[in-house]
């Protein structure tokens, strides 16, 4: 008798919605408990500070190598790299907060060459970051941390006249006076616009001959810290030949430094690295 | 039977903290075991020292001996006239304020007589040599290194040892 009156004291209902809420609470638990775990799995934290310290240790390791050194990482996993004096700052593309950072050491007494992305085929692979130390490299000693372009190590040592179209005439005069021939029927073409954009914009049909002349004219302008980038091009002009398209705005500095850039184009033997 | 109704409520509610309790510790081992196998922090210090060490004996721009006529850096030969605080402290640079590593380099000739030596880091070396070889917060990593060199003086080269401590701070 006592038990079937305890039985009476609670509903069928509210047994039911006990058990809908018990289910319910396993559900909500259950659920918070796996998107923790998968924000666990998806975090980013411990690659990055792997990655940080793998990179200055790398920079660390180059600097006491007695020798000049050139360094292809091929472990970007896709982080944006900021290297500034001292200091090497990752952060997740697209994503302002969550920036890893650690301390580089630097040397002041040599060059070193901070990464930036390579250009053209040749070379190992377009996203891996490439480091390079050179105690010869000529750089603008009031520019310490200019980036330049490793180019296209390719044999264009031979001697042939260049061909120009230009809107002016002291292209062609700097480019005597880097005692660099001129000829209608030459190679390379070089094609000088003048635009107004903001730098100069170098176009060129991809091959390689022609990505190193883009490259080391890029090289050039870089010397007198003028920024320029460099496009592929599949406009006629330059389809199947030799050849690079700048566009600028008129400036004799740049036109000096293009011509500089061809010389070392004819200058520059296999041997040599820039 | 009324009596027999608070029975069951008060059952139910004590049944119900129970259960709660069960489950808040279940949540809490399922967070400890995945935060068991999170590691944040690598402890690299040993790595950085030994870096360091040899950046010191085989980095052209340290304290290495170049040979001119050679036209290359001589690994193992020091230059003596390049061991002092100017070449070390340009040679690794972190900045205005280093507080991420020191070290002390000391030249002895073949019969352990001191010939020279010089610090990286000379203020934070002086502060942080209380601390080395310490255990927790606050403490600081040292390595001792010795090796045979040979180290240039004036035109003369001759034998000696090369005693390097390097002091990394923990945190």
């Amino acid at each position: 008798m006592g038990r079937l009156s305890q039985k009476r004291g609670v509903t069928a209902v509210e047994t039911t919605l006990l058990v809908v809420f018990e289910i319910f609470l396993v559900l909500a638990v259950g659920a918070s408990l796996m998107f923790y775990v998968n924000k666990v799995k998806e975090d980013t934290l411990f690659q990055k500070i792997h990655h940080v310290k793998d990179l200055s240790f790398l920079v660390e390791a180059m600097h006491s190598v007695p020798g000049n050194t050139l360094f292809f990482y091929n472990e970007s996993f896709g982080f944006k790299y900021k290297f500034s004096p001292n200091r090497l700052e990752i952060t997740e593309t697209g994503i302002a907060l969550g920036s890893v950072y650690y301390w580089l050491a630097e040397n002041l007494n040599l060059n070193f060459i901070y990464p930036e992305e390579i250009l053209g085929p040749g070379l190992k692979n377009e996203t891996d970051l490439v480091f390079k130390k050179a105690q010869d490299f000529e750089i603008n000693p009031s520019d310490q941390n200019i980036d330049f372009r490793i180019c296209p190590v390719i044999e264009t040592s031979e001697e042939t006249p260049v061909a120009i179209k230009s809107d002016s005439e002291s292209l062609k005069g700097f480019l005597l006076g880097n005692e660099v021939s001129v000829s209608e029927s030459g190679s390379p073409l070089i094609i000088l616009k003048y635009s107004y954009v903001e730098g100069v914009e170098i176009y060129m049909p991809g091959d390689i001959k022609s990505m190193k002349l883009a490259c080391l004219i890029s090289n050039e302008l870089k010397k007198e810290g003028i920024n320029s980038a460099i496009l592929p091009s599949d406009s006629a002009e330059l389809k199947g030949k030799t050849a690079v398209l700048i566009e600028s705005d008129s400036n004799l500095k740049i036109e000096r430094q293009i011509a500089q850039g061809v010389k070392r184009y004819f200058e520059w033997k296999e041997t040599e690295k820039d | 039977m009324e009596g027999n109704r608070k029975g069951l409520i008060s059952f139910e509610m004590i049944y119900w903290i129970a259960r709660v309790m069960f489950l808040i510790i279940v949540i809490v081992s399922i967070i400890f075991l995945v935060r068991m196998y999170i590691k944040g922090h690598t402890d690299t210090e040993s790595v950085e020292m030994t870096m360091m060490i040899n950046h010191f004996l085989y980095s052209p721009d340290s304290i290495m001996y170049y040979d001119e006529i050679a036209g290359r850096p001589m690994p193992g030969i020091i230059d003596i006239d390049k061991l002092n605080e100017l070449t070390l402290d340009r040679a690794f640079y972190f900045g205005e304020k280093n507080t991420m590593a020191a070290a002390k380099i000391e030249l002895y000739d073949i019969k352990n007589s001191l010939v020279k030596e010089a610090m990286y880091n000379k203020i934070y070396y002086e502060r942080w040599i209380p601390l080395a070889g310490k255990s927790g917060a606050g403490a600081v990593a040292e390595k001792d290194f010795e090796t045979l060199v040979v180290y240039k003086s004036g035109k003369t080269f001759n034998n000696g040892i090369m005693r390097i401590k390097v002091l990394i701070p923990k945190s």
